[in-house]
């Protein structure tokens, strides 16, 4: 580091000067989580890992393709995420005298990058020396090369924060290739054994199916010290409005989150049309709400990638709903998952909700009345998941004859249930005064967790509805009470706009 | 025609707006002045049925304002504050759907959109969507989403923000059009040439405590 960053670092770090108390709270209330919350979940995740019957069903012999996956998919999501949030992102202020000051973007960012290259690289080795500890521990298998394993796992982590850095400074035509090579890496490897030598993905599976021989891992290795030699150039071509304008929508993501404003931190990262203006969206219909509908249809139709990850969400919700319904063991974890897929897929067609609420909250500007273009509003999403999630349950049971046309069913009613937990979520209201009145008890204040009941109740309200249509299969009445429940509170919040 | 008799709201003990009294008839402008501060904006809630009254009376038409009621909705058009965008409409297209749920045609309501875009000086921007604009196009097309509709009062706050001279005559002359059409126009500004050339009655507001 520079004189000159070291100062700028300083300056910087002056404004946050923590007396002695308030830094030994921040180290007691560490060991304290760390006690209570991440020893217990470390020990059961340990716990199972170390079951014989799941460590044979990782061990290396059998499982080199999953793993495979899994490395390229944690590749693949580390370059996307980086085109939204990068590794180099500062608070909004730091990062704009960064940018725009006398130092080099090499050393500005070295510190950051070296550390999430640290960091990552750390998780990685972690990860892959307790995997081999426990294949050890539980006798899938002996010998196994718990260094190689180690060395492996790291440069695998180290290769995810490089592509981590990659997305950043790629543009879209870049990240595309990039996300084409390490897809095309992973499919070589997986359908030719023998292209592994020459995929990175294949030293992946090659490393774990081979634990313990060091050859894959010193290739991963090299690739990523070719990484990381990389990264100076990558920080210097970072582009420094990219760097501004992500620090940016990290501070407001964070502050949204900080008053559990969850629906504004995602909206931060939702994606801006940019094409489709020359298709006009509002056509001439013998209905408004047909109006409605294809302007609602035609607006999606202009964020592509967001209308295409909604769909396929909705697609795998019916399937996951049809899959629970085959009375697999973990049932109801599927079905609350399927709610939740649904949930978050949904969001992405329900705009026109959200806009006609805001609407109904402003002055007068439409000429049909709040209810109507809210209702107008609805057919839009309530189409695109039914059709969605009826693909999804279909197809799901055309592969498993085992499912049933009542699973079906209950795809569609879990469908319905999550537009309208939609339009509730829509509907609610900023934090009521009441939340924030403490509620003492023994083991400290609980009102914090009604504030966070408050903030993820659309969530709750969607596991709910995953494991009520699951339900359905014997009886519907959970999923009517789930529905009831949802238009009563809807109501209310409508009431109160 | 609007009547306000001794209207004053109060919340929590703090006032907000001072008693005020005023009258307008169709085709009548009212400018609505005073410091920041003395009430301006209270007072065109009020108008808009946004807020109540703690003392006196609001009317429009012989009835009290109520934005929910169908005839009161298609009687007063107003903006305080940016109306609400779709992020996901280009400016046109925000114009044409507001004028077909007034029961116009498509083909109608986008001939009138692209006239009050036009008249506004967005005639080249109509194709943006709502995050392509600067501040001051974003207040055009917010008082553009306004004036498309068809209605009897106009209900502005300080339309002239953010917007330059030019642009400025542009939402006077659309004002003045309106007005000769028979609306009640009722705008609260700072702006003199706001008040001069749309010929309105003053109304001063005292400050609030």
């Amino acid at each position: 580091m520079t004189d000159p960053m070291r100062t700028v670092l300083a300056v910087w770090r002056s404004r946050h000067d923590r007396s002695l108390a308030e830094a030994s709270y921040t180290v007691y209330l560490v060991i304290m989580i760390a006690l209570v919350t991440i020893a217990p979940l470390v020990r059961g995740v340990w716990l199972v890992a170390t079951d014989a019957a799941l460590a044979a069903a990782v061990a290396p012999t059998t499982a080199a393709p999953i793993a495979g996956v899994v490395v390229a998919s944690v590749w693949v999501v580390a370059l996307v995420a980086g085109h939204v949030r990068g590794p180099v992102v500062f608070e909004p202020f730091l990062a704009h005298v960064l940018t725009g000051g006398p130092i080099p973007q090499r050393t500005a960012f070295a510190r950051t990058v070296s550390i999430t290259v640290g960091v990552s690289s750390a998780i990685g080795a972690a990860v892959a020396g307790c995997l081999s500890l426990a294949w050890n521990t539980a006798g899938a298998l002996t010998g196994v090369g718990g260094s190689a394993a180690v060395l492996a796992g790291a440069a695998c982590g180290a290769l995810a924060a490089v592509l981590w850095l990659v997305g950043q400074c790629a543009g879209d035509r870049a990240l595309a290739v990039g996300v084409g090579v390490v897809t095309t890496s992973l499919v070589a490897a997986v359908t030719l054994p023998s292209s592994w030598v020459f995929s990175p993905v294949g030293w992946v599976m090659a490393a774990y199916a081979r634990a313990g021989e060091p050859g894959p891992a010193f290739a991963l290795m090299g690739l990523a010290a070719l990484g990381l030699a990389l990264t100076p150039r990558l920080t210097a071509r970072l582009n420094p409005a990219t760097v501004v304008r992500q620090s940016r929508q990290w501070a407001s993501v964070r502050l949204h989150a900080g008053t559990l404003d969850f629906s504004a931190s995602a909206a931060t990262y939702q994606p801006l049309p940019r094409r489709g203006r020359s298709r006009f969206a509002i056509r001439g219909a013998p209905l408004l709400a047909l109006v409605v509908f294809v302007r609602d249809a035609r607006a999606a139709i202009r964020t592509p990638p967001r209308l295409t990850t909604s769909v396929i969400g909705l697609v795998c919700c019916g399937a996951l709903v049809t899959l629970a319904a085959t009375a697999v063991p973990t049932a109801w974890m599927l079905s609350a998952a399927a709610g939740l897929v649904a949930y978050a897929a949904v969001g992405a067609v329900s705009d026109g909700i959200r806009h006609a609420i805001e609407a109904a909250a402003a002055l007068p500007l439409y000429g049909l009345s709040d209810l109507a273009m809210l209702a107008a509003h609805v057919l839009f999403p309530i189409l695109v998941t039914i059709v969605a999630v009826t693909i999804g349950a279909i197809g799901f049971s055309v592969l498993a004859p085992t499912a049933t046309w009542t699973a079906i069913a209950a795809a569609l009613a879990l469908a319905v249930s999550v537009v309208a937990i939609r339009v509730m979520n829509a509907l609610k209201p900023p934090l009521p005064i009441a939340l924030l009145v403490p509620i003492p008890t023994p083991a400290g204040d609980a009102a914090a967790l009604n504030r966070v009941l408050w903030a993820v109740d659309g969530l709750i309200f969607a596991a709910l509805a995953g494991l009520a249509a699951s339900a359905a299969a014997g009886t519907v009445l959970p999923a009517l009470i789930l529905f009831v429940a949802v238009l009563a509170v809807s109501s209310f919040r409508w009431k109160r706009r | 025609m609007i009547e306000v008799i001794g209207a004053s709201v109060a919340v929590d003990g703090v006032t907000m707006l001072n008693p005020v009294t005023l009258q307008a008839r169709r085709g009548d402008v009212v400018a609505i002045r005073g410091a920041n501060g003395s009430g301006k904006t209270t007072l065109l809630r009020l108008l808009t049925g946004q807020l109540s009254p703690s003392t006196g009376t609001v009317t429009v038409n012989g009835s009290v304002p109520d934005p929910r009621e169908p005839a009161f909705r298609a009687r007063i058009a107003g903006m305080i504050g940016l109306p609400p965008f779709a992020r996901d409409l280009t400016l046109r297209e925000h114009a044409t759907l507001v004028g077909a749920t007034w029961g116009w045609s498509v083909e109608a309501s986008r001939a009138a959109a692209e006239e009050v875009l036009d008249q506004l000086g967005l005639a080249r921007l109509v194709d943006r969507f709502p995050h392509e604009l600067s501040s001051g196009q974003t207040q055009l097309a917010g008082l553009a989403v306004t004036l498309v509709r068809p209605s009897e009062v106009i209900v502005l706050d300080e339309p002239e923000q953010r917007l330059d001279q030019d642009r400025l005559g542009g939402v006077l002359r659309l004002l003045r059009g309106r007005q000769r059409d028979g609306a009640t126009v009722i705008v609260a500004t700072h702006d003199d040439r706001v008040v001069t050339e749309l010929q309105a009655t003053p109304v001063h507001l005292a400050e609030a405590a």
